[in-house]
């Protein structure tokens, strides 16, 4: 195993959790011992109301990070001007330590499918995103990062998705928000060894990790954010842990949510994991 | 010698044709079969997979008009709404980044579209125009400090401005009668609206946001014209005179001063 050495491009925030609706009222009135949040940008795009006195009061006490799910950076639909115009003027108000997306497209002739659909990894494409990443940092003025996203089918294409994000990263000069619970479903779903595609990251662009829970499909895995993450999922996360150091981790746990203590005890895992992780690295060294 | 290879459709054409696979919608493209693209294995074929996702489109945007609409939901039944999202989802496809705006055009396409249960759109376009105003800006309200110390000799001249999180919307009688019924804890749905030829008596109702609460009331049509003329950018005197015009001044001066107290206290009034 190659331990990195270089200063990674993000600083490492310790261990946070999504903001959801479900716990708003927990985390502004109990402000519990969590280091940062995630917010998904679009449901903090309107302008006031309920939601952004939320984002506000938790922005008071604590980092929060921008994670957006409409970017559409792989698209062949023009960038969306409006949508970023409305992602930098939040950005603006809450100062967030980055904004991420995935790397995916969801548009096509104007219409949104919501989803996070993969990409052909293609030099076309590679060329097509790098251009695009490269335009919203210019329009956001900072580097962004780019989310891996599970996937449950591949398209022709040139080159394997690790290569294909990593020398995007290099390109593009952008992070990567290294999603290890997708990881293990895409690998799963397409045959991929999930450790090889962990050894091909650059250490130094990876600025965030996300874990979850995910559900079988017949033979597929399914990236449904609805459970505990699994022993696969945790064996991995040393893996990347022993690899890169430690980096800013998230538990996303987005339906069936459970009571905040649930996810603050998936926080705590998270820790054990990175505390022998980390201890492996040492030894290694 | 290896056969040659059909050369590699375009980004734009691959995305045109896997979205329009998933989505339902026929865009008007050379067709391209977006499965022979796609790569299929012992754990799936390509057409399974795709199925994934065209599965997942419309579970999720389904459950997003439920969230928009769950007082229609619940009165239609799971299975019903779920069809009748899909039929809207066929003509009215998300074309912008945030799932809020889904919904829209639902009460105006119900209305064309299901016009024998006008009861659904009237529902719905009360639903809407809560959820549209649950987010907009917040802005300064107007206080009672305000007419207090506005000069007494100038008081028409006093300026009025509705806040932006407000919205009319005309709905049948039964609508506002069944709102609380239809609660998502309600423990009894009220009747199924029948597609009676008689059309229910309208209502107009007013829905704002006063700090994060949604609220709806109904409008008699006196205090709709009043609120159409500040709307319109009316002074408190305007409204004064078109009261007065119908009931003299000593009734228009109450009645204006009762509305204006009503109107601050609800936070319907923006701060000048």
């Amino acid at each position: 195993m190659t331990i990195a050495g270089t200063t990674p491009l993000f600083p490492n925030l310790g261990r946070g959790l999504g903001l959801r609706r479900e716990h708003y009222q927990h985390v502004v009135e109990n402000r519990p011992a969590v280091d940062w949040f995630e917010v998904i940008s679009e449901n903090f795009m309107g302008a006031g109301g309920n939601p952004r006195r939320v984002l506000e009061a938790v922005r008071r006490d604590y980092p929060v990070v921008l994670h957006g799910v409409s970017l559409s950076i792989g698209s062949t639909d023009p960038l969306d001007g409006p949508y970023l115009a409305e992602l930098d003027a939040l950005a603006r108000a809450l100062e967030p330590a980055w904004i991420s997306d995935h790397l995916c497209w969801g548009t096509a002739h104007g219409i949104n499918a919501h989803d996070l659909l993969p990409l052909p990894y293609t030099e076309e494409a590679l060329a097509h995103v790098a251009g695009r990443v490269e335009m919203v940092q210019e329009r956001l003025g900072r580097r962004i990062l780019l989310e891996n996203p599970s996937s449950y089918l591949e398209l022709d294409g040139d080159m394997a998705e690790h290569e294909f994000l990593a020398e995007l990263a290099r390109r593009a000069d952008c992070g990567i928000l290294l999603d290890v619970n997708n990881v293990f479903v895409s690998a799963h779903n397409h045959g991929w060894d999930p450790h090889t595609y962990l050894a091909a990251m650059p250490a130094e662009r990876i600025g965030q990790i996300h874990l979850a829970g995910h559900s079988e499909e017949g033979a597929l895995l399914i990236d449904t954010h609805d459970g505990y993450v699994v022993d696969g999922v945790w064996r991995l996360y040393a893996d990347a842990v022993e690899r890169f150091g430690a980096r800013s981790t998230m538990i996303e746990w987005d339906a069936q949510v459970p009571a905040f203590e649930e996810l603050e005890a998936e926080l705590g895992r998270a820790a054990r994991w990175e505390t022998m992780a980390l201890g492996e690295r040492r030894d290694a060294a | 010698m290896r056969p040659e290879r059909a050369p590699r459709p375009s980004l734009a054409s691959v995305q045109a044709a896997l979205l329009s696979r998933i989505t339902g919608q026929e865009l008007d493209l050379p067709v391209l079969g977006a499965a022979s693209s796609i790569r299929g294995d012992a754990r799936a074929s390509a057409e399974e997979r795709l199925a994934v996702y065209a599965f997942m489109y419309r579970a999720r945007l389904v459950e997003a008009l439920e969230s928009q609409f769950p007082r229609l939901a619940r009165l239609m039944g799971a299975d019903a709404f779920s069809e009748l999202a899909a039929d809207y989802l066929a003509v009215w496809p998300s074309r912008h980044p945030s799932l809020r705006e889904l919904g829209r055009a639902l009460p105006r396409w119900l209305a064309t579209e299901r016009a024998e249960a006008r009861a659904l759109s009237s529902l719905a376009s009360l639903e809407w125009a809560r959820a549209d105003v649950y987010d907009l800006a917040d802005e300064p309200a107007m206080t009672l400090d305000a007419p207090r110390t506005f000069p007494s000799e100038r008081f028409g001249e006093l300026p009025l401005r509705l806040i932006a999180a407000h919205r009319f919307v005309e709905v049948d009688r039964a609508t506002e009668a069944s709102w609380d019924a239809l609660t998502p804890d309600a423990a009894e749905l009220p009747d199924a609206p029948s597609a009676s030829p008689e059309p229910d008596p309208h209502v107009m109702l007013l829905v704002w946001r006063q700090e994060i609460a949604v609220y709806h009331r109904a409008l008699e049509p006196e205090e709709r014209a009043a609120l159409a003329l500040v709307s319109a950018g009316s002074r408190f005197g305007t409204i004064c005179d078109m009261l007065s015009a119908a009931h003299g001044d000593e009734t228009a001066a109450a009645r204006a001063f009762a509305w204006l107290s009503t109107w601050i206290a609800d936070g319907l009034l923006a701060a000048f």
